[in-house]
């Protein structure tokens, strides 16, 4: 008997409209947008606070490293949660620990290196978890005619944040203190959190029956079993909203 | 490629900059260019369809390999620059065409999963980079060093593009 098939969500049929006036998509890019800039602007906010003696230079590699190990932990099991469950609901989950997370590595400055560390590795989570549930969610809310152009969009709002930010920063930090900023991050990721449209309703957990649910691992090389055509998986609907 | 080229990037052009070009103008308009190329290219890319896109692509990523070459040539200043102008078009038209393909390629309920081992390797590499390149360069010298970095640059995406379905990042053109 075939196994039963996750139900895969897909994009609403192709409007007509512009992607830059399409609502759902706009929400997207906002939150893939605020995300890259949160996740931009806490090592150089660091850096301030090395500038402004709050924080030494060793404390600054430790804190820093702490958010890498977080983010690179965090990646596959994003993934796995993003594909089991719903993407937009790993994107609201990953923003939030990192909304959550930000206020505690302002709490450590100065005060407990082991806290900051700790508090930039739940950032680095939460920063590590939303990015394959982005890029999947992506998916379900552009059709695949125009994923080049959104993809494209995104790209662009990365590199004019690179571009722009620093200076945007430095005129900021005029105005106000390192930890305003670094708080500051913490309402990205709230809006990273909160913006993106939702995706449509979570897929079933995939389980074959009377086996284990696939591993992250087979599942990742599975990619290559796929046959058919383009938005015709088996078990998958045309469209869902 | 990433092992080599950012940590080229990240650690050597500091030093080439200030030993040889006297100064930060070559780190800070190097890395600039690379990204106003970048940008300036995600507006071409928006719109162009090319035929063969994972030929494209991986053309793209290989314009990496300028950057290190460039400065193992102790090329002119605006020569580096301009490697880095074109390493940003480069990274930019392998990004998009690479994404969209993993969207469209890859089957739904597992594209989480995959873009994950994608973002893992990518930022679990650089690290490793890093890492290696200042021992390299302790023991090789800067130019060998650079040296490597380019023809890994150059050659990897060229073997990627020996790969069945590579010219259009597509599987049913394997199929066929």
């Amino acid at each position: 008997m075939v196994a039963p098939v996750a139900e895969h969500p897909t994009p609403p049929p192709d409007q007509g409209r512009p992607l830059r006036r399409d609502p759902a998509f706009l929400r997207l890019w906002c939150g893939a947008t605020l995300s890259g800039l949160a996740t931009w602007a806490l090592p150089f906010l660091l850096g301030f606070a090395v500038v402004d003696g709050t924080l030494g230079v060793g404390q600054l590699g430790v804190v820093l490293a702490a958010r890498t190990v977080g983010f690179l932990a965090a990646v596959p099991v994003g993934g796995v949660l993003a594909d089991r469950h719903s993407r937009r609901a790993t994107v609201l989950w990953s923003g939030l620990a990192a909304t959550a997370a930000t206020p505690l590595v302002v709490v450590g400055l100065g005060w407990s290196t082991t806290v900051t560390a700790i508090a930039a590795a739940v950032v680095g989570c939460g920063q590590g978890a939303c990015r394959p549930a982005y890029q999947a969610l992506t998916a379900e809310v552009v059709v695949e005619e125009r994923r080049q152009r959104a993809n494209a969009a995104m790209s662009l709002a990365v590199r004019g944040t690179t571009l722009a930010a620093p200076g945007l920063t430095a005129m900021l930090a005029v105005l106000l203190d390192t930890s305003a900023l670094i708080l500051g991050t913490a309402l990205m990721w709230l809006g990273a959190a909160l913006l993106p449209p939702a995706g449509a309703s979570a897929p079933r957990p995939e389980r074959r029956r009377g086996g284990p649910p696939p591993s992250w691992v087979s599942s990742s090389t599975a990619c290559g079993r796929r046959g058919g055509t383009r938005g015709s998986w088996p078990g998958s609907p045309r469209s869902r909203r | 490629m990433i092992a080599t080229g950012y940590s080229a990037t990240g650690v050597i052009l500091p030093l080439v900059s200030r030993d040889h070009y006297d100064g930060e103008f070559v780190l800070v308009a190097a890395t600039t260019g690379y990204t106003l190329g970048a940008l300036g290219f995600a507006v071409v890319v928006a719109r162009w369809r090319p035929r063969s896109p994972g030929w494209a692509s991986l053309f793209g990523l290989g314009l990496y390999g300028f950057a290190p070459l460039a400065m193992m040539l102790e090329a002119p200043p605006a020569a580096v620059v301009l490697a880095y102008v074109l390493a940003g078009v480069g990274i930019e038209l392998f990004n998009v065409l690479w994404f969209t393909a993993i969207q469209r390629e890859v089957e739904p309920r597992l594209l989480a999963r995959v873009s994950s081992v994608d973002f893992l390797f990518s930022y679990g590499l650089a690290p490793v980079g890093l890492a290696l390149i200042t021992p390299a360069v302790a023991a090789g010298g800067v130019s060998t060093t650079l040296a490597v970095c380019a023809v890994v640059c150059f050659l990897a995406p060229a073997l990627a593009a020996c790969a069945p379905g590579a010219r259009r990042y597509s599987r049913r053109s394997v199929d066929r």
